[in-house]
């Protein structure tokens, strides 16, 4: 079943209240996908997402270091495979063995090498709304790979519409989640790798 | 001849000083320490403590892997480094060689199964030989399932090794009594048996080149990544400015 949750949010900090609604539901051995353009508001997810893991240092792009690696409650791989062109490169990475069983993984563009990518995980797709005048509006939509992502990408939802309405309580105006049954037009066929 | 062994190309890192006299010194070491902040210091550990000097040693035996790409860099590269300013042979064996010879009393056929991450696992078949064991197939990463499937059509019985074969153990225990499993002192490829699988070699001046040593990758890849679909399915959307301030 392809089912996806969209949601609006109105700024980076929702965007990053997003992130770290996301940190309950997360266990070691997790992989996330997350993509969208430059300035989509993959750098502020993760932030709040690393931040809710523990994380106290600084969190940035790995576009142009390809691997952060983080310690929080769990390690965090955080890795970027947008400046690489063919599967040996990432092969040459290890990329294998960012999938420690112990960590949380992160791939920007992760869809890129979906081959590559484990059987169950959540992609998740960020781009700039329709809206020229909404310029901080982002359309994020989470796509669960595996029934027990669409359980954890629900436990999210709740967390998220409870931490943001408390951020905006004068906004609040029902919940902003949206559930998608799929199939739609944009999902990519998932190949039995 | 002592030889010094290098095995890290498994989660379980571990180097060995022996002869065919036996071992005379270990360190092993499965968390913690990277395997470069454990290898050298170990080596001199184990060097320092039995009394020996790098002056002792009359070989290098290293492990190729298959197994993680990181520790195979590692300790092929490190290997390699002391053969070379110390102008001893180097000798380089594959983890799952060693970790099947370790089981060769068995009269069984021996799957060497190590975890290869991403659900694959690296695998060969071997069969007990006099004096040893001798490889009927050649190195494969490959699915458990599959695997499973492979070991469920073999006629004759199969004892499974390696931490693959305890981390996929409910797969292969489906198979009946056609799958024995070993036990977790045989996870992983120990230094100690590629020290002695490393002897033979060394005496018979079967030594390999330097320059041609490299780790064992399975995993080869010459697809390139179908960036035009993939990014241009979403870069219509506006011009590309950060979210705000702070993004």
């Amino acid at each position: 079943m392809q089912r996806s949750l969209r949601v609006v949010t109105r700024s980076p900090e929702e965007t990053r209240i997003l992130g770290a609604s996301l940190a309950p539901v997360l266990l070691p051995g997790d992989v996330l996908s997350l993509s969208g353009d430059l300035g989509a508001g993959k750098t502020v997810f993760v932030q709040g997402l690393a931040t809710a893991l523990g994380v106290t240092g600084r969190v940035t792009s790995p576009t142009f270091t390809i691997l952060h690696e983080y310690e929080g409650r769990y390690p965090i791989m955080h890795l970027d495979v947008y400046r690489l062109d063919s599967f040996q490169e990432i092969l040459d990475l290890g990329f294998e063995e960012f999938f420690d069983p112990r960590a949380v993984v992160v791939i920007e563009w992760g869809e890129a090498v979906e081959q590559l990518l484990p059987r169950r995980y959540l992609r998740i797709e960020m781009r700039r709304t329709e809206d020229p005048e909404a310029d901080d509006d982002r359309l994020i939509v989470f796509k669960p790979r595996g029934e027990d992502w669409v359980r954890k990408v629900l436990g999210m939802r709740d967390t998220a519409e409870a931490l943001l309405d408390a951020a905006s309580p004068d906004q609040s105006t029902g919940s902003r989640f949206e559930v998608v049954a799929g199939p739609r037009g944009d999902e990519t066929r998932r190949k039995e790798a | 001849m002592l030889i010094l062994g290098i095995e890290t190309s498994t989660p379980q890192a571990s180097v060995a000083i022996g002869s065919e006299q036996g071992i005379v010194a270990g360190a092993l070491i499965s968390r913690g320490a990277t395997y470069n902040e454990f290898l050298l210091p170990a080596v001199r550990f184990c060097l320092e403590r039995s009394g020996l000097g790098y002056r002792n040693i009359g070989g290098l035996a290293v492990s190729l892997g298959p197994g993680l790409f990181t520790g195979m860099r590692v300790g092929v590269a490190t290997a390699k480094a002391l053969a070379q300013t110390l102008s001893l042979p180097i000798v380089g064996l594959t983890s799952l060689d060693i970790l099947a010879y370790e089981v060769r009393y068995s009269q069984k056929t021996i799957c060497a199964v190590l975890d290869a991450r991403r659900n694959e696992v690296f695998h060969a078949f071997y069969r007990p030989s006099p004096g040893g064991i001798q490889r009927m197939t050649e190195y494969r990463v490959e699915r458990p399932e599959n695997l499973a499937i492979g070991i469920a059509s073999r006629p004759e019985e199969v004892l499974l090794v390696g931490n693959g074969a305890l981390l996929y153990r409910e797969l292969f225990q489906d198979l009946g009594s056609v799958a024995e499993i070993g036990t977790m002192s045989h996870a992983f490829p120990s230094s100690q048996s590629l020290v002695e699988l490393a002897l033979p070699r060394m005496f018979r001046e079967d030594f390999d080149s330097l320059y041609d040593l490299k780790p064992l990758y399975l995993r080869r890849s010459a697809k390139r990544i179908q960036w035009d679909r993939i990014r241009g399915s979403r870069s219509s959307s506006g011009p590309e400015e950060p979210q705000g301030k702070s993004a």
